[in-house]
């Protein structure tokens, strides 16, 4: 597939609510994590967007003023000129969103429906499913603040791959000539659904979370958005090389215990974009820090770079927790940042690392160039998306 | 405008009452007076997933199956390598709202079963499961253009030269008190697409375009109950591909200017 030009992007998350505060924490080796609201009456850790998020502005007709909606908001804001550029150069219909969420309002939702459950089956004044809670709501916000943007536009939602996987939508989007350029990337916001069925499921720590450290005691989960902008030509510190997706079908929500689902993935990827293994430099993991992803997460990057050099390691949720449907694109764009800045940032939490997993974790952050990065992303249902990135042409 | 064109192989149906294709094409187009429309079987068999697994499943994940299966089955595909893409606008909302409800209950914790099913892509996962595939997949979601952006999900793989793709159309009924009033029946609706080769069937042969309202063609009546569901443009299409005779199906109805589908468009 051909490569196409990443020209913007935007970030908020438990780190900073601005692109800007966002990368200087990850430059600087400093998490975002942090403990989880008093209402959830969880022992638990988050990374919840540490400002208050500010209202939606009055003109967006009948979007709804959630939780959800303000992250997007907050994103979209830093890509105002970007967007305006883009519709000028391309046409407003020849833009296309594609954007990856797993909770989408349901944030929104748990209020309305304990609103309604005390009031008689009453829902709260403004709330509405289709508004509200629904995934595709976070479109219609796109595409107003973007200016009105008129090109295809949906939601890819496949728990913690969802955006991961709209790069590869976004790719073939502009390889079939269906748009110039794809509004990408994730939003998704914290809740107690997310929060509590994690804990259901036993994964939860109550400490920060440690991937690839031999001290892993479980996940974080966390909110935010990430936004990337992917045009046909154009400059921008960062190419879109190719995706590789795959399923595992093996469980809902264990992994492949040797990883062959993740190991299909890159080497899709790698081969999307027409190149091997010893091309790429490092590797953003999935990274989630339980001891079934970093055991079979590490078996697949040693099989897929098996006869190529070892690739650096790079484990980023201990910054922000895991942002489940914003996640992937979260991911992403830290690879843009480390492509563009020559560094790797510190896996915070990794140190001590678990040395049976055989993989070359970064632990203290390295100032070295990337050619390549693969970012991994896995999720339930076996879903699973590796995006390579490269450097400019 | 922008143009791809596809092949449909297969299809598949399932709503309460019409248990697969034959049985929606053969149904009245005008009930008479005191006579409603069928309604049993009330869900569907579903036999592609094993009877374990099925019990653990929604009426969405079940529906999902079923119509998948009909239509790999119905194009000769192979279900263990054809990439499946799957639209709802509400995906897993019974599951979520069971959810919801669980969470006013202090110290109580969520179901892992529930959680891991009310996710979107929550058939994909048990679907890919039961066939042993490893190819991608994916749930998207795009309110009531959702069929329509499906179906450029779908073109643009088929462009990409990712073989087979089959989407599948699944939308179970909103439940109260989230609905406030919106009511529709569940059902759905499987397409087995791949890239046109000079020999098919020319009717079979679809053109994905966008552009304004006019020259479509009448849709067959369909059930209140089913013309309410926002995916209720999978019923027009799938209408128009079973009867066989060129048509322009518009992909979303509500828009002046959309996304349509042309069938009889040749290669």
């Amino acid at each position: 597939m051909q490569a196409y030009p990443i020209t913007a992007m935007a970030l908020c998350n438990g780190m900073g609510d601005s692109t800007a505060a966002v990368l200087a924490a990850l430059r600087a080796g400093r998490s975002g994590l942090g403990p989880c609201p008093a209402e959830f009456e969880l022992d638990a850790v988050v990374g919840a967007i540490p400002t208050p998020l500010p209202p939606l502005p009055g003109f967006l007709g009948p979007v709804r003023d959630t939780r959800q909606a303000r992250i997007a908001a907050v994103a979209l804001a830093e890509l105002q000129a970007p967007l305006d550029r883009a519709r000028a150069r391309w046409g407003a219909d020849r833009v296309a969103v594609v954007l990856g969420t797993s909770t989408g309002g349901i944030e929104a939702s748990e209020t309305a429906y304990a609103h309604a459950q005390a009031h008689g089956g009453a829902l709260p004044a403004g709330y509405d499913v289709e508004l509200s809670h629904a995934l595709d709501a976070v479109l219609h916000l796109a595409r107003v603040l973007g200016g009105g943007l008129g090109g295809p536009a949906y939601v890819v939602s496949t728990a913690c791959s969802s955006s991961a996987k709209v790069f590869a939508s976004a790719q073939r989007l502009l390889a079939a000539g269906l748009c110039d350029a794809v509004l990408v990337g994730g939003v998704d916001s914290l809740c107690r659904l997310t929060v509590r069925g994690f804990a259901g499921l036993e994964v939860l720590s109550s400490r920060p979370c440690r991937p690839f450290s031999s001290e892993r005691a479980g996940i974080n989960i966390g909110e935010g958005a990430a936004l990337l902008l992917v045009e046909r030509t154009g400059d921008g510190p960062a190419r879109l090389l190719g995706v590789g997706e795959s399923s595992d079908a093996y469980h809902m929500t264990s992994p492949h215990p040797e990883g062959l689902g993740a190991r299909l993935a890159m080497e899709r990827a790698l081969r999307a974009a027409g190149l091997f293994a010893a091309d790429v430099d490092h590797v953003n993991a999935h990274g989630t820090g339980t001891k079934q992803n970093d055991s079979m997460e590490s078996a697949a990057i040693r099989a897929v770079f098996a006869g190529a050099p070892a690739p650096a390691v790079v484990a980023t949720k201990g910054y922000t927790g895991h942002m489940l449907g914003a996640a992937g694109a979260t991911e992403v764009a830290f690879v843009v940042d480390a492509i563009a800045g020559g560094y790797l940032p510190a896996s915070v939490g990794a140190d001590p690392l678990d040395e049976t997993l055989a993989v070359d974790v970064v632990t203290a952050r390295r100032d070295v160039p990337t050619r390549a990065a693969l970012s991994n992303s896995f999720a339930f249902g076996g879903s699973n998306c590796s995006v390579l990135v490269g450097g400019p042409a | 405008m922008s143009a791809l064109a596809f092949t449909v192989r297969g299809l598949g149906f399932w709503a309460p009452g019409y248990p697969d294709l034959a049985a929606w094409r053969a149904r009245p187009d005008t009930w008479p007076e005191g006579q409603a429309p069928p309604t049993e079987p009330a869900a569907p068999k579903a036999e592609l997933l094993p009877p374990m697994m099925r019990r653990r499943t929604s009426l969405l994940t079940r529906m999902a199956a079923e119509v998948a299966s009909q239509a790999l089955r119905d194009g000769g595909l192979d279900p263990a390598a054809a990439t499946l893409v799957y639209g709802s606008v509400y995906g897993e909302i019974r599951t979520t709202l069971d959810l919801l409800a669980a969470l006013l209950v202090a110290g109580e914790p969520l179901s892992p079963t529930k959680f891991h099913n009310s996710v979107h892509n929550t058939a994909a996962g048990y679907v890919s499961i039961a066939t042993g595939n490893r190819a991608g997949n994916a749930a998207l979601s795009a309110g009531r253009s959702t069929v329509a952006m499906g179906l450029v999900e779908c073109a643009a793989l088929v462009a990409a030269g990712e073989g087979d793709v089959v989407l599948v159309i699944a939308e179970e009924p909103l439940p109260e008190p989230l609905a406030a009033g919106r009511r529709w029946d569940p059902f759905a609706a499987a397409f087995a697409l791949s890239a046109p080769v000079s020999c098919d069937m020319p009717i079979r042969t679809c053109r994905l375009e966008h552009g304004p309202g006019d020259m479509l063609t009448e849709p067959r009546p369909v059930p209140a109950a089913l013309a309410a569901s926002p995916c209720a443009a999978a019923l027009a299409l799938i209408d128009a591909l079973a009867a066989g005779a060129p048509a322009r199906v518009a992909l979303e109805p509500h828009l002046a200017v959309g996304w349509q589908c042309t069938l009889g468009a040749g290669a």
